[in-house]
């Protein structure tokens, strides 16, 4: 059997070495999965990103992605450094962080420049990310001259010129109009047949069953607390009650039965 | 749930009965200030990305010969062959698209500021001796204070005035040029454009990141500063208004150094190890060698006239 693409045993990270973000994770993601990551404001969905993406490391416990251990030290060396970043590109939440160059064209080169790719190839992929996402009459912009739903076009075009294995997506769809989340619905799934490996934090459930094969759900008290299929999941109201997903409000607007908000 | 008060009616809370107009500080010029900034950067591009004369170069060919006929400039003698480029800088500027009025205005807006101070005392005979054209007034007798001389009549000399248009012309031409080059061109290209001039490229990266997000950062002080003013219905006292400033300048630099811990991820997270990495520029073309030899040849000419010209 293939070794995973990330395998997490007993992972936990608290900042600033007390403050806990996640407890106890032990999580295997295979390649090709598609991954959903639900949980409320704080249960430590981003963290679990960042650590994805070795940005940050475990307090205790093991990461390891590609059938290696993550760490700081091995991400320093040239060698893994360019194997890790060429195969996992993160979309952060916040656009503004992302966008750092001052131009869309440049911000699109950024992560083929730093893989060290000729320019010719770096050229011919921006001009193909640009063309792919419909926003080739943003380039000469700055960051500042873009809509939110721009710069979350941007952001993810600037990852996609790294062609990576596996995209991490942190809330794609937050403070996204409605056609923008469509768009980006229709494209996870067009990078799900090319055979990526997609993993998406969220809070909104009706977003899962569109993006995802698979759901962890992180609880409140920052440890995963379901393991499932998208239909299971969103049809377990008591769990996602649990892990303050959904009020009894939303019980209507998710099509439970009377016996579901009898029991919630 | 909801507590009684919330449920009342605002109506009856009286009024104040004196129209006292309430203050705009220093907070509300502040942020009209940042506001101005903003509009200035948004106008400057919209003529970078106009068809011209200057939108047209290579930025690296224009940055040079700018600093080439500045140069020039600066060692120049003779006010009329000054006040010829500064003319010059006129006609590209219209031959650029801008308006000429914007742009006297724009470059005349810091002259008199600079210069005035420095200039003045230059006009009179303390410190310029020379041929009296306008005597402003009389002392009873002459005064030596220190290894300065202070003459009976105090007066406005010719050599002074000379001085002093020779000077204006230099700062006014120069800073013609500076604006016309800042004006015509994106900030971005003029930032990699700096690559010619041996920067370090770590350093254009982060002058071009330091430019982002101080737009990024504006924009976040103009939004503290509205979502205040939308709750304020009394002004407080000179030192809480001073209070509240410092608090969100606080507040402000804790952000951008969390927003700095996060940009570094985002750049690490596309490979970035501390070496800077930018796609070699477009070639330089036919139109940037012929403006390049245009304006050797200015410069030649004017240097050649300046030198011949009698000495004032």
């Amino acid at each position: 059997m293939r070794t995973p693409l990330f395998e997490l045993s007993a992972v936990s990270y608290r900042y600033h070495a007390a403050i806990p973000a996640i407890e106890g994770i032990n999580l295997s993601i295979q390649y090709g999965e598609s991954l959903a990551i639900l949980g409320a404001n704080g249960s430590g969905k981003s963290t679990l990103m960042h650590m994805l993406d070795g940005l940050i490391f475990p307090t205790t416990g093991a990461v390891r992605a590609f059938g290696e251990v993550l760490t700081e030290d091995k991400l320093e060396t040239d060698t893994f450094r360019h194997f890790f970043r060429s195969r996992v590109g993160f979309v952060f939440q916040n656009p503004d962080i992302q966008l750092f160059c001052p131009k869309v064209y440049d911000e699109i080169a950024f992560g083929p420049l730093q893989l060290g790719l000729p320019a010719g190839e770096v050229m011919k992929r921006i001009d193909d990310v640009l063309t792919m996402l419909g926003i080739s009459s943003l380039k000469d912009r700055t960051p500042s001259q873009l809509s939110g739903g721009e710069k979350k076009r941007v952001a993810i075009a600037s990852v996609l010129s790294l062609n990576p294995q596996v995209l991490l997506m942190d809330e794609p769809t937050s403070s996204l109009d409605l056609r923008t989340r469509h768009w980006l619905i229709g494209l996870v799934s067009e990078l799900q047949k090319a055979g990526k490996t997609i993993i998406t934090t969220t809070h909104d459930i009706s977003l899962v069953k569109q993006i995802s094969s698979r759901v962890i759900v992180l609880g409140e008290d920052h440890s995963i607390i379901a393991d499932g299929t998208p239909s299971e999941i969103i049809t377990d109201h008591e769990l996602l009650h649990r892990a303050n997903i959904i009020h009894e409000h939303d019980l209507d607007t998710f099509g439970y039965s009377k016996e579901t908000r009898r029991s919630v | 749930m909801i507590p009684d008060w919330l449920t009342q009616d605002c109506s009856s809370i009286p009024l104040p009965a004196s129209p006292h107009r309430g203050r705009s500080g220093f907070v509300e010029k502040t942020i009209g200030n940042a506001a101005h900034f903003l509009r200035d950067t948004m106008v400057s591009e919209a003529v970078a990305r106009r068809s011209g004369l200057m939108q047209a170069l290579d930025p690296r060919i224009k940055l040079i010969t700018t600093l080439a006929i500045i140069v020039s400039v600066s060692i120049m003698r003779s006010p009329i062959t000054i006040w010829g480029v500064y003319v010059f800088t006129l006609l590209l500027a219209v031959a650029s698209s801008i308006s000429l009025i914007f742009f006297i205005k724009r470059v005349w807006l810091f002259i008199p500021l600079f210069s005035a101070v420095i200039v003045v005392p230059a006009l009179f005979n303390v410190v310029t001796p020379g041929e009296p054209v306008w005597t402003v007034f009389r002392l009873a007798r002459g005064y030596d204070i220190g290894p300065y001389h202070i003459p009976d009549t105090i007066a406005v000399t010719r050599q002074g005035v000379l001085t002093a248009v020779t000077f204006i012309g230099r700062v006014s031409a120069s800073v013609s040029l500076a604006v016309l080059l800042t004006l015509t061109t994106l900030w971005s290209e003029l930032l990699q454009a700096l690559s010619v001039l041996k920067v370090p490229r770590i350093f254009i990266l982060i002058l071009g990141m330091t430019y982002r997000y101080i737009i990024l950062l504006v924009h976040t002080v103009y939004d503290i500063h509205v979502a205040r003013k939308s709750r304020t219905i009394q002004y407080g006292s000179t030192g809480s208004e001073q209070r509240w400033v410092a608090s969100r300048m606080g507040y402000l630099l804790k952000k951008t150094y969390m927003l700095s811990q996060d940009v570094h991820s985002a750049m690490l997270s596309r490979g970035f190890s501390g070496d800077v990495r930018t796609l070699n520029a477009s070639s330089i073309r036919g139109y940037d060698y012929a403006w390049s030899l245009f304006v050797l040849f200015i410069c030649a000419v004017a240097l050649v006239a300046d030198h011949t010209m009698v000495p004032w």
